[in-house]
């Protein structure tokens, strides 16, 4: 029996998968022969695209180019110069610690009040949290001193150090003119104003750094694998490897880089939906929403709210889970009972918070009205209105929540809080010691995609509840109490007239304020989870 | 690209036969039936048996009619994205607020262009009234097909009880003041006197009636709109008066802007005594009234003073051709939009909707048949809609960027309703916002 199921279930399943995918091919032919054509057009369409491209460069003036190549050359040879020497251990970089970020944060705010330019502020943070960080540095003698300096220029690794800063010289030329190329070098135009000037530099920059990563990587690969002595475990060429990332790698170019690219471009141009008429504007769509206090309002916005719904939600759901967890009958009943609103969308919880929070015909009110006589504006009062989609936010992701905090509290060894119990910890204190700690991953887990939910998933809430109202100020004058990122990002992006541009250029701030949120999540704080061994 | 689409589709489907049937696409905002026993709305009836009647009429034509939301600018979006795929649905029934884009998108063509001389001629019997809000510049883009005004809803039970002759509902601001109240002393349960949806076109139409323009170039009528006039004087008696029918307790709506179903459900669960909604709904006011025992009355949109009787502006929509055909379909779909909205089936959609007849000879017709003194409700919105005079302000205004510009009208009516803001500057500020945002469109077609 056993040999029988062994030697048919991998037929079998083969078996099955090619009936599917025949019936796939069968079933979607039309749709396989379009797609195929696409692509046979985009390939077709790229002799005439490197045609463009030759013209283009052919006719750009040299003030153009030269300045945008120069940030490019400076950029590359001086970063891979610092990670040549850290590969080599000559020196380490410094970690970028909390009080470097706060810091960082506060010289930010500090110079914004003090009446700067967003982006300004922005690069004075940057700098103030550098400093912080090199100034925190742990072993700073080790760091600054002749030994390291001497070890840096040492005969044997200048040629590894000119070859690794040629390489950066190289690809950062080549990596600047992505973002340079992409936005028409329209930076480095004679008449382009200084705030676009600035942004531009930073711009060639971020190409430049995508350009670099992967000769860093391989940098740092070599390092890893000679500490880790050897090759193992690795692929040895890069044939096979590829071939096994083709199918992701090309799912992710139809579908994610490519339309990321027209985005860019869309970001770039003055568009109105859904009309074909179009402008390019350089980065007059970005300048504008940085001095725009609407959209400044709904960024702050988005940030109070998420701040209050990660924070109710996980706290919550934490504390619901200590008292679901305990051993009482029909719990498996409570926990599926707890875990259900997460099974309904957000626009369905909308819903039911739009009937209960009602001012006149509402659930809530009509409570309040019985007992205090109050009937409170929840939708229409701008004090109100965000506490309500934070409550209806809170209330759809709680199951969410509860779930993983469920499982993870059963994943505590009981030996260890007994272990504890006997040596004296009462209550609070193997629960602030012992619990917290050890739920951490989970805890760490949960505040990434409770962040993602409240800048993301909470669109239906406010579409359903208060189309991004009430306004603030006269006539809507400072934005709307809840029109969050995500929800004038669409508004702007899809009704008929909307400014498309100015939506595509609105997606990209709100794509890099995620990268950068997951980015010092993973980097600061994962390191502080304890995983159990 | 195009080509390569093409020839995609050419691949996928079957080399039509030379003598096949024609076929164009209609989509509408009214939503699909799949079993025509299922049919619950008598508008989607109304329209497959005109449907049915047009191709017994063209045995070489086959008409499908496709509903691809119940929104209009849904149905506007995904009949211009069907469009670059080079699918675009032949006949589009487009919303007048977005009259101007849609002229706008290339996608359509004015059916002035394809009329042949008589079709034209035949326009000649629509009101003047609802043919000007379709037109720009010289074209006639679309034929009006369904066309609205807001009427007011009242309780006349509620009215009697507190004293008030129910045949004879406010016609002005300060009578609306007067009876609210009345009401609210005799009804100490309700609500509010009123309601009615936070729309941007009551205000417009309280503005037309007192004969303003809402923009400049007379409404957008002779050039694109580049300024509103959203802080004029008859603007601002508007917003003034909305604010004291608020502070006073006599006005509310749901809280949320353009929910005309939640705010006609306000009234008819009896939590207000008077509405102002679209005449659209007229049949669903009339059935549900009966339901719920409510003793209906329907009068004219009041006006906000003994001055203003400029009229009223339309709303609705009209429906439209798509460019990028074989002449025989566009022929077709051009033969299809004059049968659609040609005496005899203006009657019936008239009769089966609330939508007003759009044409002097259907008004006769009705008028002959008394339909109009054994259905007296239905005459109120055509009543005031002749009696309006026909100029630039009663024509309505057009704007590209139509939904963004009207969020901001309505911006302000929130922020001076519910947060207490002064009107001239909440006013002044949905004047300056429509404004650069009307100049930021223009600047795509310099």
């Amino acid at each position: 029996m056993q040999q029988l199921v062994e030697k048919w279930s991998p037929r079998l399943i083969s078996g099955f998968s090619l009936v599917f995918l025949a019936w796939f091919v069968f079933s979607e032919w039309g749709g396989l022969v379009r797609f195929g054509n696409y692509l046979a057009g985009a390939i077709a369409a790229t002799p005439g695209s490197v045609q463009t491209i030759w013209t283009y460069y052919g006719g750009l003036p040299a003030e153009q180019l030269l300045p945008s190549l120069l940030v490019g050359v400076i950029f590359g040879m001086v970063t891979t110069f610092i990670i040549s020497l850290t590969t080599r251990a000559a020196i380490r970089l410094p970690g970028f610690s909390a009080w470097a970020m706060f810091s960082g944060a506060g010289a930010a705010i500090i110079a914004y009040a003090a009446g700067m330019i967003t982006l300004n502020a922005l690069l004075v943070g940057a700098l103030v949290a550098v400093v912080v960080a090199w100034a925190l540095q742990p072993d700073m003698r080790a760091f600054l001193s002749v030994d390291t300096a001497r070890r840096a220029f040492s005969r044997d690794l200048i040629p590894y150090t000119l070859l690794a800063m040629f390489g950066g010289a190289v690809g950062g030329a080549l990596g600047s003119q992505v973002m340079a190329y992409a936005t028409q070098h329209c930076t480095y135009a004679p008449d382009a104003p200084l705030v676009q000037r600035q942004i531009g530099v930073m711009v060639t920059a971020f190409g430049t750094l995508f350009a670099l990563m992967p000769v860093w990587t391989l940098m740092l690969w070599r390092r890893r694998a000679q500490r880790r002595g050897g090759t193992s475990g690795y692929f040895r060429g890069f044939a096979l490897p590829l071939l096994w990332l083709l199918p992701t790698l090309l799912s992710l170019i139809v579908f994610l880089y490519y339309p990321a690219t027209q985005i860019i471009s869309l970001s770039l141009k003055l568009r109105r939906h859904p009309l074909p008429q179009e402008r390019f504007v350089c980065l007059e769509n970005y300048v504008n929403l940085a001095q725009d206090p609407i959209y400044q309002n709904s960024f702050i916005a988005t940030m109070l709210i998420t701040v209050a719904v990660v924070a109710l939600a996980m706290s919550a759901a934490l504390a619901i889970a200590l008292l679901a967890s305990q051993k009482v009958k029909y719990a498996g009943v409570y926990r599926t009972l707890l875990i259900w609103p997460y099974a309904l969308s957000p626009v369905v919880t909308g819903v039911i918070f739009y009937t209960m929070f009602q001012q006149q015909t509402g659930l809530i009110n009509y409570a309040l009205q019985q007992t205090v006589g109050a009937s409170p504006r929840w939708l229409t009062n701008p004090d109100l209105a965000p506490w309500v989609i934070v409550f209806a936010s809170v209330w759809n992701i709680l199951g969410f929540n509860i779930l993983f905090y469920v499982a993870g509290l059963q994943n505590i060894p009981r030996d260890l809080m007994e272990a504890a119990e006997i040596d004296g910890a009462n209550r609070v204190q193997r629960f602030l010691r012992m619990t917290l700690p050890l739920l951490s991953p989970f805890t760490f887990f949960l505040l990434v995609t409770n962040i993602t939910y409240s800048f993301y998933g909470i669109y239906g809430a406010v579409d359903t509840l208060t189309s991004g109202g009430p306004p603030l100020g006269p006539g809507g004058r400072d934005g709307g109490a809840t029109n969050v990122l995500i929800y004038k990002l669409y508004q702007d992006a899809f009704s008929p007239g909307s400014p498309a541009g100015s939506a595509a250029a609105q997606a990209m701030i709100l794509f890099l304020m995620v990268a950068i949120v997951t980015l010092i999540q993973f980097r600061f704080i994962e390191r502080r989870v304890t995983y159990a061994e | 690209m195009m080509v390569m689409i093409l020839a995609g589709i050419v691949l996928v489907l079957p080399v039509a036969a030379q003598d096949a049937p024609i076929e164009i696409t209609f989509v509408h905002i009214f939503g699909e039936v799949d079993n025509e026993e299922d049919i619950t709305d008598v508008r989607i009836a109304v329209i497959e048996s005109i449907i049915d009647d047009f191709m017994a009429e063209n045995p070489n034509v086959v008409v499908r009619s496709r509903s691809t939301s119940t929104d209009y600018v849904e149905v506007f979006n995904n009949a211009l994205a069907a469009a670059e795929q080079g699918l675009a649905p032949h006949v589009i029934q487009v919303e007048e607020g977005l009259t101007q884009i849609a002229a706008d998108s290339q996608l359509f063509i004015p059916i002035s262009d394809v009329a042949t001389p008589e079709q034209l001629a035949s326009l000649d019997d629509f009101l003047p009234q609802v043919r000007d809000y379709y037109n720009v510049g010289d074209d006639i883009w679309g034929i009006p097909w369904n066309s609205s005004n807001p009427v007011l809803y009242y309780n006349r039970g509620m009215f009697e009880e507190a004293g008030l002759d129910p045949d004879s509902p406010p016609r002005t601001f300060a009578e609306v003041l007067e009876v609210c109240e009345a009401l609210s002393a005799a009804l100490p349960d309700l609500q509010s006197c009123a309601n009615w949806p936070m729309v941007a076109w009551f205000p417009e139409q309280w503005v037309s009636m007192q004969n303003v323009l809402i923009a400049d170039n007379e409404n957008g009528r002779t050039a694109r709109a580049s300024e509103v006039f959203y802080d004029s004087d008859e603007m601002l008696l508007v917003a003034n008066w909305w604010k004291e029918m608020a502070d006073r307790g006599f006005y509310s709506y749901t809280g949320s802007p353009s929910n005309y179903t939640g705010e006609a459900g306000l009234f008819i669960t009896r939590r207000t005594a008077m509405t102002i909604n679209s005449t659209a709904g007229l049949t669903n006011f009339i059935s549900l009234s009966e339901r719920f025992g409510i003793d209906l009355g329907v009068g004219r949109l009041f006006i906000p003073n003994e001055d203003a009787t400029n009229g009223v502006t339309v709303g609705g929509a009209s429906v439209w051709l798509s460019a990028g055909h074989s002449d025989a379909e566009i022929e077709a779909a051009r033969d299809f939009v004059f049968f659609l909205t040609n005496t005899e089936n203006n009657i019936r959609w008239h009769q089966g909707s609330g939508y007003f007849p759009n044409r002097v000879s259907a008004l006769e017709q009705l008028e002959a048949d008394g339909w109009y003194d054994e259905n007296p409700f239905f005459a109120v919105a055509i009543d005031q809609l002749r009696e309006s005079e026909v100029n630039a302000a009663t024509a309505g205004a057009i704007l590209g960027p139509s939904a963004q510009v009207r969020g901001f009208l309505i911006e302000a009516f929130q922020s001076i309703v519910d947060g207490g803001q002064d009107p001239l500057e909440a006013l002044q500020t949905a004047a300056t916002r429509g404004t650069a945002e009307l100049q930021a469109y223009n600047s795509l077609f310099e």
